[in-house]
């Protein structure tokens, strides 16, 4: 048992903690420091300001009552991050561009900044939330008198009336702490840092509340999981196990209803969307909120199980979380959840009144006073201060009114219902808001019936019959008006049996549908309608402010600076004006007054007071031809078509870039060819001068000595008959390989037999193997016949057999020759033990002159044209020639050539035959 | 603020991530919703746990690394054309 006292000094140093944390924050960002408050995580733990203390308490309260219903609240927003990338990304750029505040101003900016719409969303706004602050209200001074008062004492009322309730202290609380920090400043750059600081610090403490509650009820159920199996088997808990018959509708309507209401609500609105700083963190946020969801889901039915079986069937199964640590007699626990529970309630009335405060002051009271011509500012001529007065009064008008609702309604509905009762109102928003964006030429018209027509739904089927008892209007809720019962809330249109949730979420978002389509269908847009419809739908394909297309309008730049400071304050105002200035490259001076600045301006203004009255604004100062259709479309047309050209653009740059870069390519290709051609000219060159150098010095001698003696004389003349010879067979081989690359060479193809060949050649060069006492062998598997000039393709075994003896310096030479038929094709090898090819020569081998020539060229043993000349021939009979190894005992030449068809299909099928 | 090129040559190459993006959402509705949500309303049990609830909490979280994975992949020119429209 835990005196009053106590626990007033706990939720009282608690509510100051926050203080504290919203002012240090603010100091932090002040300064520049501060950086973690536009981090994805601090943007994520500031959506689940969703978890209220409808779901801290109410989730374990519906899980005992009704079963698995609870997780639907959770999976519909889950769902709709699952979806972020096609609905939460739209939604937040069309925000940024168009500075919007709250979802009255996106609804009324798309519809042509309608003033009267965004009001009208407005009271929807405030007739939903406000029981929705009241349950808030209701569920702290409800888990407070849990605690105090714990084990069934009745709370004696005090005598102090409303003073004496703690749910005014708490209101009152809040109230200073949104004056605080919620209403800092105006405009665009409107973040209330300190205010995200505390919710994120909620939404971490309501979730270590919840689970620590949760483990220490599991671990309290015991045996651990087999706990499910061998509780008892009441009717309340089966729910918790499985659906009832039936749970079909509910089912889908709540999560329908909580997927909605992710979006529509306007405090998850002004979180979610208005307070987004990056499109990024949405990417984190789309697997992290769900995750806190997930995570703040786990425990809810084992909590309710536990209450369901220990606790007396008396007990008030929304107290759960708080009853089941009292019955554990663990205080500590006790008053951790109760935290964990005014942080849940805090948190939703922070953000719901700031949010609202802005709707209230900028669609309902702002043009009221704009109308009224009373908005001049007062001698400095700021209204700045006027408008933050008009928000601060708002949000003591929100409060007081969720304190009155909460003072004066009964306290038996439950939490879940009135929260449900509220997500239906909201919900309303739906079609406006997301035909909104996809829908090309839905119309203001068309908004205005459906929302009017779902809300009036709204309050007859689910409002009036909630109020039918002291209202005494139960002849109505039973029998129809005048006895109609057509016409009865819970049973329209004859749909008796219905649940009242699902008939009100039908009926209401049906015919809000229906109303929007066909309303917008009959009526046509009016031409600042079609541009912000375009504006909004189009919203990916404009990038940039550049895009934006302006209207044709002129105003004196005086007029537009004094209409900024006067909303603004004059140090924005006059940072905003310099800044534009520098962009239209005027720095220094003012901006000149062109329709790109009168749209940035009116732009600006928006973000403070919201589009429908900046517009009123601009437009009494900006002068401009009456706007008809045809201008829009005009407009429109041209920023499209800048777009278009500004992507030609890029793409004709892209594509030049390329082009360049294969003019480069190729350009280094022909330059190594021409470096390849200038090597060749000097190789040859030089291989020509030897033979011929020693040919003129050899019959200069004879020229000059006509004393030789014959004998002598006739060697002379044998060795220039020799180099001559051997410079014919250069010329020859240098034509001959010159004609194959240039693909002029006559092949005198014809059907051979490899191995044949290869046997020809080995005879040719048995004599030289001999003279240099090389052992040649031959191994040929079988006949391998193949399309080719038998004369070429000995040649190239005479080279690859010529070599392998010539520079084969072993001890016991050997060169051996076979011949192998592999899948088709025929690969000959010609293998010696020989010293192996240096492995720098490796990739130069079938090169023209690659032989290390110069090193080689006195001993005469080769142009060193052989190799090139019979990689040309063979690729010549489509086959290939390669060094398939070398090493200091030898190395192996392959020539693999293909098959003839005939050959290669029994080849094949004698391979398979496992030959 | 524009990005670099290799940036938004990289957002190009993730056209799939994009289509699991369209595809995730779509696929959760049809797993959590009736009547394919009524093939686990049994009174079975999974490892001691009610066969209902370790259906709906598995689907839900391997959701989450679903959604995890494709949003690690989706990155996009935050002024840029928008791919998937």
């Amino acid at each position: 048992m835990l005196a009053p006292s106590i626990i007033l000094l706990i939720g009282g140093s608690y509510l100051l903690l926050l203080f504290l944390i919203a002012y240090l924050t603010d100091k932090a960002v002040e300064k520049g420091r501060g950086r973690f408050i536009s981090s994805p995580l601090v943007y994520t733990l500031s959506l689940a300001v969703y978890c209220t203390s409808w779901t801290f308490y109410g989730a374990v309260g519906t899980a005992a009552r009704s079963g698995l219903e609870f997780m639907a609240i959770y999976l519909g927003p889950t769902l709709v991050f699952m979806a972020w990338w096609l609905l939460l990304r739209k939604l937040v750029r069309i925000t940024k561009d168009q500075q919007i505040t709250s979802i009255a101003d996106f609804i009324s900016a798309r519809y042509g900044k309608s003033s009267s719409l965004s009001a009208f969303v407005t009271v929807i706004a405030i007739i939903g939330i406000t029981p929705y602050i009241a349950l808030q209200l209701k569920a702290i001074t409800t888990s407070f008198n849990a605690l105090s008062h714990a084990g069934g004492e009745v709370a004696t009322p005090l005598a102090l009336g409303w003073l004496g309730d703690n749910g005014f202290w708490v209101a009152v609380a809040l109230a200073i702490f949104v004056f605080l920090f919620g209403t800092r400043n105006l405009g665009a750059d409107e973040s209330h840092p300190g205010v995200v600081a505390a919710i994120a610090f909620e939404s971490v403490i309501k979730l270590f509340a919840l689970v620590a509650v949760g483990l220490s009820v599991s671990i309290g159920l015991g045996e651990g999981f087999g706990a499910f199996r061998d509780a008892d088997w009441s009717e309340a808990v089966q729910r918790l196990y499985r659906f009832q018959e039936g749970y079909e509708t509910r089912w889908i309507a709540i999560t329908f209803l909580a997927a909605a209401a992710i979006i529509c609500l306007p405090r998850q609105f002004q979180v979610a969307i208005v307070e987004n700083r990056d499109e990024g963190h949405l990417a984190t946020a789309a697997w992290l909120f769900p995750l806190y969801l997930f995570l703040i889901s786990l425990f809810v039915v084992p909590i309710a199980l536990a209450g369901l079986t220990t606790l007396p069937e008396t007990a008030n199964p929304d107290l759960f979380v708080l009853t089941l640590p009292l019955a554990a007699e663990n205080e500590v626990l006790a008053v951790f959840a109760f935290i964990g529970g005014l942080s849940a309630a805090t948190s939703m009335v922070i953000v719901a009144s700031i949010a609202l405060s802005i709707m209230i002051s900028n669609h309902l009271v702002t043009p009221l006073l704009l109308r009224a011509n009373l908005l001049q500012g007062g001698a400095r001529g700021d209204i700045s201060k006027t408008l933050l007065l008009i928000r601060r009064l708002a949000i003591v008008a929100i409060l007081t009114l969720g304190f009155l609702y909460y003072r004066e309604s009964s306290s038996t509905v439950a939490l879940a219902s009135i929260g449900l009762i509220s997500f239906v109102g909201v919900a309303q928003f739906l079609p406006a808001l997301v035909g909104g964006i996809f829908w090309r030429n839905a119309t203001k018209a068309g908004a205005f019936s459906g929302l009017a027509l779902g809300v009036t739904v709204w309050l007859y089927c689910l409002l009036v019959p909630s109020f039918a008892a002291s209202w005494h209007l139960e002849g109505l809720v039973q029998q129809g008006p005048w006895g109609f019962s057509l016409l009865k809330p819970t049973a329209l249109f004859g749909s008796e049996g219905w649940d009242p949730l699902v008939h009100a979420v039908f009926w209401s978002l049906l015919l809000n549908s229906l109303a929007y389509m066909a309303v917008s269908v009959v009526t046509s847009q009016t031409p600042i309608e079609r541009l912000q419809s375009a504006l909004f739908v189009d919203v990916f394909t404009r990038s940039g402010d550049a895009a934006l297309p302006a209207l044709p309008r002129s105003a004196r730049v005086e007029d537009l600076y004094n209409l900024a400071r006067t909303v603004l304050g004059p140090d924005r105002a006059k940072s905003l004006f310099q800044e534009q200035a520098a962009l239209q490259g005027r720095p220094g001076q003012s901006p000149l007054p062109d329709p790109q600045l009168i749209g940035f301006v009116e732009r600006q203004l928006a973000g403070g007071i919201g589009a429908a009255s900046a517009r009123l604004m601009v437009s009494r100062i900006a002068q401009g031809e009456a706007l008809s259709v045809h201008t829009v479309m005009a407009l429109l047309e041209e920023t499209q078509q800048a777009i278009a050209h500004s992507r030609a653009l890029e793409r004709k740059s892209e594509e030049l870039r390329r082009t360049a870069e294969q003019l480069k390519s190729a350009n280094e290709k022909l330059t190594k060819l021409d470096e390849m051609k200038d090597d060749f000219l000097s190789r040859v060159s030089h291989e020509l001068r030897t033979p011929m150098t020693s040919i003129r010095s050899f019959a200069e001698l004879l020229d000059e000595r006509q004393d030789l003696d014959p004998e002598r004389a006739q060697r002379f003349v044998t060795i220039i008959h020799e180099e001559s010879e051997r410079l014919t067979r250069l010329l020859d081989e240098i034509l001959d390989l010159s004609r194959m690359e240039r693909d002029q060479m006559d092949w005198n193809l014809e059907r051979v037999d490899a191995g044949q060949v290869l046997a020809d050649a080995a005879a040719t060069m048995s004599g030289l193997a001999e003279r240099q006492g090389v052992q040649l062998s031959l191994d040929i598997e079988a006949e391998a016949w193949v399309e080719a000039d038998p004369d070429r393709l000995k040649q190239v075994f005479l080279n690859l057999f010529s070599n392998a003896i010539k520079f084969n310096t072993a001890v016991a030479p050997q060169v051996r020759g076979w011949l192998r038929l592999r899948f088709g094709r025929v690969e000959i090898r010609i293998t010696d033990n020989g010293p192996g090819v240096p492995a720098s020569e490796h990739e130069r081998l079938f090169t023209k002159f690659a032989r290390g020539w110069r090193e080689r060229a006195g001993q005469a043993k080769g142009s060193g044209l052989g190799l090139a000349i019979s990689a040309q021939i063979v690729r010549s009979f489509s086959g290939t020639i390669a060094l398939e190894e070398s090493s200091d005992r030898g190395s192996t030449f392959c020539v693999a050539l293909p098959l003839l068809e005939t050959q290669a299909g029994t080849e094949r099928l004698a391979t398979l035959q496992g030959r | 603020m524009r990005r670099s090129r290799r940036d938004r040559d990289l957002r190009v190459s993730d056209g799939r991530a994009s289509d699991l993006s369209w595809f995730l959402p779509l696929v959760g509705v049809f797993l959590l919703m009736p009547p394919l949500l009524g093939l686990f309303n049994e009174s079975r049990y999974f490892f001691g746990l009610p066969l209902l609830l370790v259906y709906l909490f598995a689907i839900w979280l391997f959701g989450i690394l679903l959604t995890a994975f494709a949003a690690r992949r989706l990155r996009w020119d935050s002024r840029g054309e928008d791919p998937s429209d």
